[in-house]
């Protein structure tokens, strides 16, 4: 009896003392997603975190951003770079028409991806104190350089697209948004001013995280124990920042210092040699059409040949390739077929019956391992000189990178202003800087691709991106 | 099976004798008057009386017929006046006509007639004291066991700790009813000299009437519980429709409603939407792919949680019972799946015994039903073209005069056509009656140790579009075991289905297909120059359906539920489950490289497959102790305590091909590569999900109810720094009826009240809400890789709760004559967890904020009347109302949603989150009518001033989509083996969006002209000044704006069902060829629907009426 009772009293302990187990586990719930990772996940390694700074770039490299977008496309047909058809699905480009639809899409595509990409810096940032003690202080220093800088970089494009007239007047009216918190807190729209305030800070902070970028010290290089001390020049180096720094005083007006920016990586120009005749026209197979060793700051696009056999090509048809009037090409290069920047990258093949030269400064090449191959640059070398020469009134500059074209000095009555603008439409071919250059000089007439000679006349309207609904609508 | 079991007593009674018939004898001094009449021959009586006292008639017959009378003279006083007209009539009967009504009688003896009192019916019976005892089937005694006399209320008992009674019955003829849960009820006559009786009771099997199953394992007597639920046997829903629960559910409950799928029609691939007491959750943008609807109630099988998806496809000859779980005493247990109600359905268990086959099948015709639609015909359209402007050359346009000419000869042929005689009926292309059927065969037997129960189904079911169907097929094998304190069951199921959607896309494309077309297999019907000159072709919707295209989905899945039951001692039951389970469901859509999608593309990208599979694997176990006993035969308590967890995980996989050949069978192998720039898609969601649970219900002499569960609820969905969320609830409930002052009130059988408040939770969100999540993407550069943020989580999101409060009665009378079932709710979620878009500086879109609360009220009712009311003699006549009526209000937003509105501006929906105002509600400008001077709409603006300008600004509320009073009306007749019935469901005052009119009959395109339009357009159209209609101008092909003209107030009558059976309960033919029972069946349903407005009905695929037969035989 007493046994019976014993048995069924263990039964009862047995019972209660699983059910308490079963409900108890806390750890169990600790599921992590298996088709994605969580932020702890990544940044519990330095790998992870590497991996986290390079989305950044890679994002930045896709057709909606400087893939093709914000340099040879959109931006380029913006300045009057090509003679679109009117049947060309971006003609509505070229006459400025905002509120079409699609071109509502793709400004408002423009602003978001390139905000995307500040909150994945924001995040990094904030996230490299939240999990610290993974990386070693160099490479900590050095990734939240390239943060704070690509942020800045960033924003400050959207003001150069999206912001007033940037002028002393002009810079008190409201631009965009600047963002230095991921999260869900709305920032006010800034005054130009005051954006470019925030731009000018984070750009200081990211030149003295970069301090101990390896790139001051050894430049460029091939090899090394660590992926991302290679190639400085993909990543947001000390020098990039220079040469940004220089471009964001100027687009402010303030020369002193951009001269002073631009000064400091002129000094270094033997870390980011110029282009020779040899390595453009020694390989044929191989030909460096991008110049990239003066290149401060560029990116790799998986989608460079893509965009280049959707709009360059000269198999496209008529209506669907993007080039100039052969002789308002021609004008554009002074007839000059000794420029490097001309003979190569603009070929008339005669292929499909084209009467006029298309662009090849994008066209793929047979290597698949040069490391030139799927760059766009987005900073380089002559964009240096050209600021310096217009801070300091400087013809000197200019005919350094001249002499490096292959052409010759400018002559004594040769205007400095002039010339400048000469050579921003011949240099930044496919790299969107041109726009930015006419809207910062406020320049009204600017050339008219559609005819040999003759301009169009710009104004605010033309030069001043809409804000998107997706901005405007939740505020 | 004893797998639910609660404990229970009957009526409690004291002990005391208390003498309830008082025997008593009358004894009739007869104070006699002797009358001597000497007696002459006749015994024919004639005779004519009006109101005459009975002495006197006495008399008369007295003198007729030389009778004589014997009687006590005082009687004759109390005599009522006797009307009477004979005429040669016997004496018996002359008597019996003055007796009548009388309260005494006569006797005939010999030549004297003898006149006495009636005797007291008392005196016939005898009251007597019976005794015995209650036995479970192994001889254990059941204490509680309910005695109860038939057809009495006073008297009843329970058996006591020893399983031993004492009752004392009114008569030795009555009949003693024995009843426990779980066994099944046993009838006792008694013999006049009744010695001890001894009750063995038989468990019961399937015998759910009593109790409330929860699925959980923990069950509720249905006469202590406090929640509101609603208890349904297959029989009951079978008695609806044959092809699945839903269609019984829905006609049964108020509260269960199944929303119109206006998009897909009767698609027989496409699960219904469900919603019991309406919906909880307002953003369905924060679901993971694996998740189900927000608002979809929460449905157990046997025990487990399962998908709506096997809820459609089970058998319904399977089904045992389904339990709907309406409010939060009820759900509570269920805790964060529980605010959207929970159904609980049970199979039918295998019973002991030789082996038993059940065959039953159904056949199922479907026709579609195209009375929605009202477009033109060939001449109609034509004219409407015309005079939309169709044929005259847009001025603006450059072009030469020659488009003119072009558009006229255009016209002319047209019109050639249409006096030829061509008038295409496209709609009934794609359509065709659907032959469905479904088989299914069970047998099942054994003893009382084990038992078996083994069924196979196969369904085919043909649907109302060309070459759409589901096969469906499942296999169940069930043991139970049963040795003295053990029970031992396993189930493994096996099922599977294929489903084709219809060549034939969408059924759109066939109501656009203008009539003055002629039927062809070419690939357009008309290539031609619109009016302004611009090129453009017409598809012939019958050419694509013509090519080799396949969508279809197959499935297969696997489950075995093990469960073991130890009674450890007679109060005290341990229960634990397992059940594991897999599914496998691929999809497969190839489109053949011919088809029109593919005109611009290259030849490379001609033709596309592309193939999804979905594995899911996920298993569950749980472990209870349940306790019950009722202390000094008056307080029943029975408590529950359970542990159970789950993990569930799925996982997808995807891929694409393009460039085919043209004549590509749509083997992947021919493809000639991956869809460019593509790759696998791969989604894997894992949860796990772990609970403890307690709850109780006690009950004072089953009079006043309490009940309470509380559930700690821990699941990988609810963020990573709160794992753990609590849900309780609490009931109370009184039984009037078992008060001792209701004793008097005969008529009334039932009279319970119950209340109860609780909280719920919603938890069908993605599962990684409330942390960031990065993603790798397939880019790379020299430096490798890299990941970005996939999502940015709220780590401070709440989860939505709801507060449930439910009151309710249930008041049965007349002996189950009239019933009702009243149930008053509250549903408050607070707070919502909303998607909302933050300015896109923020990069963030859709981000998951808790923000103000949606409050449900309503009130359902169910009432039955049965005019006749004879089941003993299988003859019931039963009429029901059902009516369910709720409200829904936003709170608490405080305009934080004001983006979200703007947006819904911006997309063009009629939906608005905004303080006080419903989530049905229906947003438009006001609208005034068409001026009939120019043809334009005239808006009402909010100043009040009316204009011919639309502004987003003057946007109101102009309607809600919700009926003011939606139910169903039933009528049931069953006479012997014959049934009828019938559900007729009304839906009173909502209103509706009529797109037909906003797409159809207006805002006509240029480019929609080359489409076939509703009727209306051309008849009901502002055609010249002076025109007093309803719709603009006919000429204006300009965007008309959302107003107030195209919402419509919809009154609404549909058959959801009429059905006619017959059952050869009792035939003796049947046991001559062998069955034990037969039962036919017809159906009808949705045969007919009357509306007050005219709109279409199955845009993508279109509804069908029904009409089945089926045929149920036990061998």
């Amino acid at each position: 009896m007493i046994m019976k009772r014993l048995a069924k009293n263990i039964c009862i302990v047995i019972g209660l003392s699983s059910l308490m187990l079963l409900g108890s586990c806390k750890k169990w719930l600790d599921v992590q997603p298996e088709d994605k990772f969580t932020e702890k996940q990544i940044f519990a390694t330095p790998q992870g975190i590497s991996d986290a700074l390079n989305g950044i770039y890679l994002d930045m490299g896709k057709t909606k951003l400087y893939g093709a977008t914000l340099t040879s496309t959109t931006l380029d047909i913006l300045a009057q770079r090509y003679n679109v058809n009117t049947l060309h699905t971006l003609t509505k480009y070229q006459s400025y028409t905002y509120d079409d639809k699609d071109v509502k899409g793709k400004l408002d595509n423009i602003w978001t991806n390139a905000y995307i990409n500040v909150v994945n810096a924001n995040k990094f940032i904030k996230n490299l104190d939240i999990y610290p003690g993974v990386l070693d202080a160099q490479t900590d220093s050095l990734f939240r350089g390239e943060a704070y800088a690509l942020r800045a970089f960033l924003q400050f494009d959207l003001l150069r697209m999206y912001g007033p007239l940037y002028s002393t007047a002009d810079s008190l009216k409201t631009a965009i948004p600047y963002y230095t918190e991921a999260g869900t807190e709305v920032n006010p729209i800034l005054p130009a001013n005051e954006v470019m305030q925030k731009v000018i800070t984070d750009l200081k902070k990211a030149e003295s995280l970069l301090l101990v970028d390896p790139i001051r010290t050894k430049g460029v290089v091939k090899s090394s124990d660590k992926d991302y001390l290679t190639y400085r020049n993909y990543r947001m180096n000390y020098f990039a920042v220079k040469g940004i720094q220089a471009r964001v005083y100027l687009y402010r007006g303030d020369k002193i210092s951009a001269a002073a920016a631009a000064k400091e990586v002129i000094n270094n120009t033997e870390k980011f040699p110029w282009i020779t005749s040899g390595n453009i026209l020694s390989d044929k197979s191989n030909p460096d059409r991008i110049f990239s060793t003066e290149i401060l700051f560029g990116l790799q696009s998986l989608d460079l040949y893509d965009n280049y056999r959707a709009y360059f090509a000269p198999d496209l048809q008529d209506k669907e390739v993007l080039a100039p009037l052969d002789s308002r090409l021609k004008n554009t290069f002074e007839s000059n077929e000794n420029d490097y920047r001309y003979n190569p990258n603009w070929m008339l093949t005669g292929i499909g019956g084209k009467g006029y030269k298309t662009f090849f400064k994008y066209a793929d090449i047979n290597d698949k391992k040069l490391i030139y191959r799927l760059t766009v640059p987005l900073v380089r070398l002559s964009e240096v000189y050209y600021i310096a020469a217009e801070s300091e009134q400087n013809v000197a500059y200019l005919n350094t990178v001249r002499n490096n074209r292959g052409l010759l000095d400018l002559p004594g009555t040769a205007t400095l202003t002039t010339e400048l603008q000469k050579e921003y439409q011949k240099e930044f071919f496919g790299e969107g800087q041109l726009w930015y250059y006419y809207k910062r000089r406020n320049l009204s007439p600017i050339p008219n691709p559609l005819v040999a000679n003759g301009n169009i006349t710009m104004n605010a309207t033309k030069y001043v991106f809409p804000l998107p609904l997706s901005e405007l609508t939740p505020r | 099976m004893n797998f639910y079991r609660t404990f229970k007593y009957g009526e409690p009674r004291p002990v005391y004798a208390r003498i309830l018939l008082k025997l008593k004898l009358t004894f009739i001094i007869l104070i006699t008057v002797i009358l001597q009449v000497s007696a002459t021959g006749y015994a024919q009586i004639t005779l004519k009386e009006k109101d005459a006292p009975l002495g006197q008639i006495i008399q008369k017959i007295r003198r007729q017929t030389g009778y004589d009378f014997f009687y006590n003279a005082g009687m004759l006083l109390k005599a009522k006046p006797v009307t009477l007209n004979v005429t040669n009539a016997a004496v018996e009967d002359v008597l019996d006509l003055c007796f009548k009504g009388q309260s005494f009688t006569y006797r005939i003896e010999q030549k004297t007639i003898v006149i006495q009192y009636v005797e007291p019916r008392m005196l016939q019976t005898r009251a007597m004291v019976v005794s015995g005892r209650v036995l479970d089937e192994t001889d254990r005694p059941i204490p509680g066991a309910s005695i109860t006399i038939k057809n009495a209320r006073a008297g009843n008992t329970v058996s006591n700790g020893n399983g031993e009674f004492k009752i004392i019955v009114p008569s030795d003829k009555s009949i003693l009813l024995f009843s426990y849960v779980g066994y099944k009820t046993q009838e006792i006559k008694l013999k006049p000299d009744q010695g001890p009786l001894l009750i063995r009771m038989e468990i019961a099997e399937n015998n759910m009437k009593d109790v409330v199953i929860t699925g959980t394992g923990i069950t509720r007597n249905k006469n202590t519980f406090t929640g509101a639920t609603a208890t349904f046997s297959g029989e009951q829903l079978k008695a609806v429709g044959n092809q699945n629960i839903i269609q019984g559910l829905r006609a049964l409950d108020p509260s269960f409603i199944q929303l119109e799928n206006n998009k897909f029609g009767s698609n027989p691939n496409v699960l219904p939407n469900l919603e019991i007491r309406g919906k909880t959750s307002i953003s369905s943008t924060l679901q993971d792919q694996f998740a189900s609807d927000p608002n979809q109630p929460l449905f157990i099988l046997d025990g487990f949680e399962t998908s709506l998806r096997t809820i459609v496809d089970l058998n319904m000859n399977r089904v045992a019972s389904v339990i709907i779980l309406k409010d939060a005493a009820s759900t509570a247990m269920y805790g964060s799946k529980a605010s959207n109600g929970v159904v609980v359905i049970e199979t039918v268990k295998p019973r002991p015994g030789q082996m038993r086959i059940n065959y039953s099948s159904d056949l199922n015709v479907e026709i579609p039903d195209l009375t929605g639609y009202n477009m033109m015909n060939a001449e109609e359209k034509l004219q409407f073209e015309r005079l939309s402007g169709r044929y005259i050359y847009y001025l603006g346009a450059e072009g030469s005069p020659n488009f003119q000419l072009d558009l006229d000869s255009m016209y002319s042929a047209r019109l050639a056509e249409v006096k030829r005689g061509v008038n295409t009926y496209w709609l009934n292309e794609p359509v065709r009656t659907g032959f469905s059927q479904r088989h299914s065969f069970y047998a099942d037997g054994g003893d009382q140790a084990l038992r078996y129960g083994v069924g196979l189904t196969y369904k085919k079911t043909t649907g109302a579009m060309k070459g759409s169907g589901r096969e469906d097929w499942a296999g169940n094998v069930d043991l139970t075991y049963r040795k003295g304190k053990f029970n031992i069951s396993n189930q493994i199921y096996i099922n599977g289905y294929t489903g084709q959607e219809s060549p034939y896309g969408s059924f759109a494309d066939f109501v656009n297909a203008n009539p003055y077309y002629r039927k062809s297999n070419a690939k357009y019907l008309e290539d031609s120059r619109d009016n302004v000159g611009r090129t453009y072709r017409v598809s012939n919707p019958l050419y694509n359906a013509g090519l080799n295209n396949v969508n279809s989905t197959k499935n297969f899945a696997i489950q075995n539920n093990l469960q073991l039951n130890v009674d450890l001692t007679r109060e005290l039951m341990l229960r634990g489950a397992v059940q594991v389970q897999k599914a496998i469901t691929t999809n497969l859509n190839f489109l053949s490289p011919l088809h029109t999608d593919f005109d611009d593309s290259s030849i490379f990208e001609r033709g596309s497959y592309k193939n999804s599979r979905t594995d899911n694997f996920s298993y569950n176990a749980n472990l209870m102790l349940t306790y019950g006993k009722v202390f000094a035969g008056a307080h029943a308590l029975t408590a529950n305590l359970r542990a159970d967890i789950r993990e569930n995980d799925n996982q997808n996989l995807t891929f694409q091909a393009v460039g085919f050949p043209s004549s590509s069978n749509g083997n992947p192998s021919f493809a000639y590569s991956y869809k460019p720039d593509s790759r696998p898609a791969s989604v894997v969601g894992k949860t796990r999900t772990n609970s403890i649970l307690a709850s109780a219900n006690y009950a004072y002499k089953a009079r006043y109810l309490a009940d309470a569960s509380f559930r700690y609820d821990g699941s990988t969905a609810f963020g990573s720094n709160k794992k753990y969320s609590p849900y309780y609830s609490g009931g109370l409930g009184w039984n009037i009826h078992n008060e001792a002052f209701m004793k008097p009130v005969t008529w009334i059988n039932t009279f319970r009240l119950i209340a109860n408040i609780g909280i719920t939770g919603n938890q069908n969100f993605a599962s990684t809400s409330s942390i960031s999540t990065y993603g790798y993407d397939s880019y790379i550069n020299i430096y490798g890789q890299g990941v970005t943020l996939n999502s940015l989580g709220n780590p401070n999101l709440k989860w939505q709760n709801s507060v449930q409060t439910n009151l309710g009665t249930d008041l049965v009378m007349f002996g189950n004559k009239l019933s009702f079932n009243v149930n008053a709710y509250q549903k408050r979620t607070d707070p919502l967890v909303v998607a909302i878009d933050l300015p896109s500086s923020t990069g963030i879109s859709s981000f998951p904020i808790n923000a103000g609360l949606l409050n449900t009220r309503g009130l359902e009712a169910t009432i039955k009347f049965s005019p006749v009311y004879k089941p003993d003699q299988r003859v019931v006549w039963t009429l029901g109302y059902t009516g369910s009526i709720y409200k829904s209000k936003y709170d608490g937003f405080n305009n934080q949603l004001a983006s979200l509105n703007t947006k819904q501006l911006t997309n063009k929906t009629l939906q608005r989150f905004k303080d006080g105002y419903s989530p049905d509600d229906i947003w438009a400008v006001p609208s005034l009518g068409i001026d009939p001077t120019t043809g334009m709409e005239i808006f009402l603006r909010k100043d009040g001033q009316s204009t011919f300008r639309y502004d987003a600004n003057d946007i109101v509320r102009v309607g809600n989509a919700q009926p003011t009073i939606e139910g169903v009306f039933s009528n049931n007749l069953s006479y012997k083996g014959f049934t009828f019935g019938m559900s007729i469901r009304y839906i009173l005052g909502r209103d509706i969006f009529n797109t037909a009119l906003y797409e159809k009959v207006e805002n006509i395109s240029a480019q929609g002209l080359a489409n076939n339009q509703d009727r209306r357009a051309l008849y009901d159209r502002w055609k010249q000044p002076g025109d007093v209609t309803q719709f603009k101008s006919i000429a204006l092909t300009t965007k008309q704006e959302m107003s107030s003209r195209f919402v419509q107030k919809e009154d609404m009558l549909s058959a959801e069902s009429v059905n006619f059976g017959y059952n050869f309960l009792q035939n003796k033919w049947l046991k001559q060829v062998g069955l034990s029972s037969l039962r036919l069946n017809a159906y009808m349903n949705d045969i007919f629907r009357i509306s007050s407005v005219k709109r279409e009905r199955g845009i993508e695929y279109p509804f069908a009426r029904s009409v089945s037969f089926s045929l149920n035989a036990t061998f």
